[in-house]
């Protein structure tokens, strides 16, 4: 794994530039306009674009039959990319915790939307990943397209729901969806799995 | 001869083609050449003994082992070349041979790059920015570089130049000279693989023709060209035949040919457009 975890990141490097560009615009405009909607938003989209990234490369390139002919699992082929998911989405997302460096957006109601977008950024590619192995990259890619409406819906959905339920119930809600995430991420790697185990190349 | 692979009886159905009872074998110290048509089966077969296709029935077997069951280890043992690409483009030579030092555990990073300099391989270009011929070169390059016994070579030389394909079988030669590696090389360049082969299997619909020693091809075929009413002459021994402006010509078993028949030399490439296009009687 280690060998095609470090071939995904030399081979999507050119593009760790732009992610930081947007990260760091998303970041600015967030912290400006106190809203970090923006800004978690941009964390769940890293955790998917990544590994289609990655995998997209090795569709083009041939790389997948040409790894598993030299001994590279398919079991550890799933999960580089789940691997390469987190790696980059994990610390766009854990860079969110920044905010709370500025007195201002040191609230509550901002915790439980960072909380329940760290989640729905797990979600998001533990659903994704199982579409991509199974149909290749181009069409995983409208798939991931309606997750991301489906997403931007239910976050406006959840951002009305902090801002008029307060107590507890928002709190319970952004817990229930980081606990929902990690558990989808060994479920959706299982499923991805036995999909990837069927496949001919 | 122990085989360093062999399938038997391999099936598989892909609806509008299928792979029927294919059987071979790849004997140790061996080149073996898989020739056919476009569409044969060819790659199927070699994609079936890596592992990358599931066959639906028979057996495929590496190092006396089922080819499901090969250790990571016995794997890297194994060095395959599929198509032109398969190296990440994005990466220079130098990056791709960091990248198989972490998948092969016997990564030869010195030998790797001595066939780059002898392959006149830039190693600070990316492989995108590498011609076809480069490129084939490239991904032979890394499967001479991890200890490999066996090579499953598919088309290693479509494409290239005259020049390239010398190159390139060139190398295979000398890999061969060792005596103890074996390979299976799939090409419809048939002149590529007479240089190199001890034996050849001719895939043709999904079936094996034959499998035979290229030496034993010349013995036991020939052609015959004459009039219909020589050809009709020849009886049971014609394998095969073609009927053109100026007569009958036919790929005949030698040995049962009548006594004073004019026969010539066939060649694989003969052997196998008869078998391909030709009439059976």
């Amino acid at each position: 794994m280690k060998g095609t975890f470090f071939k995904d990141l030399l081979n999507i490097r050119g593009q760790f530039c732009y992610y930081a560009v947007v990260v760091v615009i998303f970041f600015i405009v967030s912290a400006l306009s106190g809203n970090l909607y923006f800004y978690a938003g941009v964390s769940s989209y890293c955790g998917v674009v990544a590994p289609l990234s990655a995998l997209s490369y090795d569709e083009k390139d041939g790389w997948e039959p040409f790894a598993l002919a030299a001994g590279v699992t398919r079991k550890e082929l799933v999960l580089s990319r789940y691997l390469l998911g987190g790696a980059v989405m994990l610390p766009v997302w854990a860079l969110s915790f920044l905010f709370f460096a500025l007195p201002s957006l040191r609230t509550a109601e901002n915790l439980y939307v960072l909380l329940s977008f760290g989640g729905m950024g797990l979600l998001v590619m533990s659903a994704t990943l199982p579409f991509v192995f199974k149909l290749g990259v181009e069409k995983a890619r409208a798939v991931y397209i309606v997750l991301i409406v489906a997403c931007m819906a239910l976050c406006i959905g959840a951002a009305s729901l902090i801002a008029v339920a307060g107590g507890e119930g928002p709190l319970i809600t952004a817990a229930a969806l980081v606990a929902a995430g990690v558990v989808s991420v060994p479920v959706s790697a299982a499923f991805s799995l036995s999909i990837y185990r069927k496949k001919d190349f | 001869m122990e085989n360093n692979a062999a399938v038997r009886g391999l099936c598989k159905n892909f609806g509008d083609f299928c792979l029927d009872e294919v059987t071979f074998g790849i004997p140790a110290g061996c080149v073996v050449g898989l020739i056919g048509e476009n569409g044969a089966g060819k790659s199927t077969v070699i994609k079936c003994i890596l592992g990358l296709v599931r066959p639906d029935k028979g057996e495929t077997e590496v190092f006396g082992k089922d080819a499901a069951f090969l250790s990571k280890r016995e794997r890297e043992e194994v060095g395959a070349v599929l198509g032109e690409s398969c190296l990440p483009e994005n990466l220079t030579l130098k990056e791709v041979s960091g990248v198989m030092a972490r998948i092969f555990s016997s990564w030869d990073e010195e030998g790797f790059f001595a066939l780059a300099r002898r392959f006149s391989l830039p190693e600070k270009k990316k492989v995108r920015e590498f011609s076809r011929g480069m490129r084939q070169k490239a991904a032979l390059a890394v499967a001479l570089s991890h200890g490999a016994r066996l090579l499953l070579l598919d088309e290693p030389t479509s494409g290239l130049d005259p020049v390239a394909r010398d190159e390139i079988l060139d190398i295979l030669y000398d890999f061969m000279r060792g005596g103890e590696y074996s390979a299976l090389i799939s090409s419809h360049i048939l002149s590529d693989l007479e240089k190199l082969c001890d034996y050849i299997v001719f895939l043709h619909e999904g079936k094996v023709v034959f499998f035979e020693e290229k030496d034993a091809l010349s013995e036991k075929y020939a052609l015959f060209r004459g009039s219909a009413e020589e050809f009709s002459a020849l009886g049971p021994c014609v394998a095969a035949y073609m009927r053109g402006e100026f007569g009958v010509s036919a790929l005949v078993y030698r040995r049962a040919a009548p006594a004073g028949a004019r026969l010539e030399k066939a060649g694989i490439e003969d052997i196998m457009l008869y078998y391909s296009r030709g009439e059976r009687l």
